[in-house]
């Protein structure tokens, strides 16, 4: 089955939240062998990027997203697209930088995040980029697109 | 135990999580935090035992309700802590301020 894209269309509300999980949870079924620490890294990663849409995407209520996973042989990959206006540059951390700091593997240091300790928002994109191996971020005409790759095995 | 539900421990107050602490349950267990804080002294457990999912969001209103339950003179402790819970404390550095309790009763002791 490696190769399947699993795919789901709906609006950008916080109510499709639970099909997203639904869809990877089909994927993850259906994929035994595949790490299941990698797929809950990949649904944490998914889930705060699809949060992020929720959040941001305007018109509010009305954005529609299409969310596709695609498990391949050695890795997981994951992509977010949504017909949003293109509002500001969506923060992102410098390209690399969440792979470089091994925070993947070893989890000891945050990319980002809020200075603040006790500080309640602004952990989301910077912990899917920590969860992922590349998180990424493009506007294409008349859609928002994100990408998300997670390495299967030896890491 | 049904999700939300609380029950006194010693006069420390446990509220457990639901199954998936995302942002449509989030500001439902702060707002339970909330107001266990007022009616109690401030202590409360939140028992993530039966909580698959986390996200930023329900991190959000774990560190919110740490805040509340410390301005009312008390504290906010978690416990039973699964696998994707414990890698996103982890990988958020929280883990050293919302330190997991292996269970209920150890978060409940020595208060």
């Amino acid at each position: 089955m490696a190769g399947e894209t699993y795919r789901l269309d709906g609006l950008a509300v916080p109510d499709q939240l639970r099909r997203l999980h639904g869809l990877l949870a089909t994927a993850a079924a259906e994929h035994p062998q595949v790490d299941p620490g990698a797929l809950m890294a990949l649904e944490t990663a998914a889930l705060e990027v699809a949060n992020n849409v929720v959040e941001h995407a305007r018109p509010l209520g009305q954005v529609r997203w299409r969310f596709e996973v695609r498990v391949e042989e050695d890795r997981v990959v994951a992509e977010l697209s949504d017909s949003g206006e293109a509002g500001d540059t969506p923060w992102l951390p410098p390209a690399g930088r969440a792979a470089a700091s091994g925070s993947t593997a070893s989890g000891t240091l945050v990319v980002g995040g809020p200075a603040d300790d006790l500080e309640e928002t602004g952990r989301g994109l910077p912990l899917a980029a920590a969860l992922l191996d590349d998180l990424a971020y493009r506007r294409e005409p008349g859609r928002n697109v994100w990408t998300m790759r997670k390495a299967l095995g030896g890491r | 135990m049904n999700e939300y539900e609380t029950q006194v421990h010693g006069g420390v107050t446990v509220v457990r999580a639901p199954d998936r602490l995302d942002m449509v349950a989030a500001p439902k267990l702060k707002q339970l935090v909330d107001r266990t804080v007022q009616e109690g002294d401030g202590r409360v457990v939140v028992d993530l035992g039966g909580t698959s999912f986390v996200d930023s969001s329900g991190l959000g209103a774990l560190i919110g309700g740490l805040k509340t339950a410390r301005q009312a003179g008390g504290d906010l402790r978690i416990a039973a802590a699964g696998e994707q819970v414990t890698m996103v404390l982890r990988l958020t550095n929280l883990d050293r301020i919302l330190k997991p309790h292996p269970g209920v009763e150890d978060a409940a002791r020595g208060w």
